[in-house]
């Protein structure tokens, strides 16, 4: 699968679906993967699913996976202030403190995926070469 | 479209030889209602039942769904139809409700977890099914399934314990009737012409596993806006598949009562014309979150509203979905209200909502989930106890060990519902 749009991820189940897609930054928190697509936004990168969940809360899961297009134009601002409003809602929440199992953390990274692929799949043509 | 709810007022519950009602007692014949809920479904290993009422010392942990029993005795379809019913128009006829009576559903899907109900003590005070007489439906499936089947595996069976207890309904002449009727568009502007005319406009968590809603079947992040009779809701037009977020997701239950509708209608003839709802997601990409929040208000529009309401489910995501309808709305000189919650700290002082907008300035909230409160010791705790580490609004040593929990309000279900089904309330001190 080819596009004009990349995948920041720091889970794993995303690299191994979308390898040719997925920026998969292995060991990166939540925190650190919204730094990133804020980086790219500022760089004139549009932001394409919304970098939160709508019921699992940025301190819960330890995995987040952005959707970024390769274009680059002007600043754009909707992006960018749903980004910022993202890493205010991070800080906003205390750290859990929970060391996950495994089954746990396979099941955030589930989560994460099947997200990440209903944004995917309601991608327009524009985003699908 | 005219719906005659008949409720038939259920005071207690038991089980018995045959499933019905007897003075006010919901008698549960066990074994049929295993048999109806499994359904012949073959990704089920196991499938309990047990009883908690109001007062009773049992706090169920985690909690899926809540469900009410109803039945369809007169009109076309069942309830949640799509579902486990045909795909008929429903909203029309009259319904028979349990009321009182509640299906809950427990049972582990992922390693994190959600729902507190407690049945007596303060976390009772909390949720609206401490008040219910609940019918709880502990499922296992087998061990090979998968998180998606699994969701579907343990929605079906709340639906079809519903559907099994609503029968008990159908021959029992209801305690009282209430009556709600919206006419077609044009004859229903014309019954009212001197009043504002109102609509609701009802968004729906739909972004993916554990965060998706059916509309009459249909996956409810693949459709456009749509109009909706409000009737439609009380016969389970709207069914959830929310598994998270104990707290703000709207459970079937509160879909079928869904209390923003039955106030509206309180108030329809008197300070309101009420025309209908639209019905929208709250999707995953920016651009689905465009397409529907334009036509939402465009539908809102059409149909020649002076006001609307919108009501929110979840947190985070769909923050944006609410500022979106706020600003599309009012930027047409539709007058809106915002109903939400609050994520708003331990203290109440961070800002509440992940996006704002100038032009909501009528904002109704159902509380904050942040607050945290210690639920005591319970005798008895139907599911699994061990998940309260990890639900979400707890944190690691939440499980005290005598049993006690501590965590945010965001572990109750319903807590802080943003239908309003809730009981928290402000008061000025």
């Amino acid at each position: 699968m080819m596009g004009n749009f990349h995948i920041v991820s720091n889970n794993p189940m995303v690299a191994e679906k979308y390898p040719d897609l997925t920026e998969f930054e292995k060991d990166s928190k939540v925190k650190d993967i919204f730094a990133e697509g804020r980086n790219s936004i500022h760089l004139g990168a549009n932001l394409i699913n919304h970098p939160l969940a709508g019921s699992i809360k940025p301190n819960q899961s330890p995995y987040k996976s952005l959707v970024m297009s390769n274009e680059k134009g002007e600043l754009d601002m909707f992006s960018l202030k749903l980004i910022e409003g993202a890493l205010q809602v991070l800080k906003k929440f205390p750290p859990r403190g929970i060391e996950y199992d495994e089954q746990t953390l396979e099941d955030f990274q589930v989560i994460d995926l099947d997200l990440l692929d209903s944004a995917i799949d309601s991608l327009p043509y524009e985003y699908h070469e | 479209m005219r719906l005659d709810v008949g409720n038939i007022f259920i005071k207690d519950v038991a089980f018995g030889d045959k499933t019905e009602v007897k003075n006010g007692t919901l008698f549960v014949n066990k074994d049929e209602l295993i048999e109806a809920a499994t359904g012949g479904d073959e990704r089920i290993k196991s499938l309990d039942v047990y009883l908690a009422k109001p007062g009773d010392k049992t706090r169920i942990i985690p909690v899926k769904d809540v469900i009410e029993p109803r039945v369809k005795v007169d009109g076309k379809g069942g309830i949640f139809p799509g579902i486990i019913n045909d795909v008929d128009q429903v909203g029309s006829g009259t319904t028979h409700v349990l009321k009182g009576a509640a299906v809950v559903t427990t049972g582990k899907i992922v390693g994190f977890q959600e729902g507190i109900i407690d049945m007596s003590g303060v976390g009772a005070e909390y949720t609206p099914f401490s008040k219910t007489n609940n019918i709880v439906v502990k499922m296992e499936p087998i061990d090979s399934i998968k998180q998606h089947e699994h969701e579907e595996v343990i929605r079906l069976v709340g639906f079809r314990a519903a559907n099994y207890l609503g029968e008990a309904a159908k021959d029992v002449k209801p305690d009282e009737v209430k009556t709600y009727e919206t006419k077609p568009l044009l004859d229903q502007v014309a019954q009212y012409p001197d009043l504002p005319k109102v609509v609701y406009v009802y968004a729906l968590q739909t972004q993916g596993l554990m965060h998706n809603t059916f509309f009459y079947g249909a996956d409810a992040k693949k459709i456009v806006p749509t109009f909706m009779y409000p009737t439609e809701a009380f016969d389970g037009a709207i069914a959830s598949g929310n598994c998270v977020s104990a707290c703000d997701k709207n459970p079937s239950y509160v879909h079928l009562n869904s209390p923003v509708i039955e106030d509206l209608y309180a108030k329809h003839g008197k300070e309101i014309n009420f025309i209908g709802c639209v019905i929208t997601n709250e999707n995953v990409t920016l651009q689905d979150k465009k397409r529907s929040s334009n036509m939402t208000a465009k539908l809102v529009e059409m149909l020649g509203a002076d006001a609307a309401i919108v009501s929110e489910e979840g947190f985070g995501n769909p923050d944006a979905d609410l500022v979106m309808n706020c600003n599309n709305l009012e930027n047409k000189g539709i007058k809106t209200v915002l109903v939400t919650d609050e994520y708003a700290g331990r203290d109440g002082a961070s800002q509440s909502l992940a996006d704002s907008t100038p032009k909501g300035d009528a904002v109704v909230t159902a509380g904050n989930a942040n607050v945290v409160v210690t639920l005591p010791v319970m005798d008895t705790v139907i599911g699994h106890p061990e998940v309260a580490n990890t639900i979400a609004g707890a944190w690691d040593g939440s499980l005290h060990d005598d049993g006690s929990i501590e965590a945010e309000i965001q572990v109750i279900t319903g807590s802080t519902n943003e239908l309003g089904f809730g009981t928290l309330s402000a008061k000025t001190i």
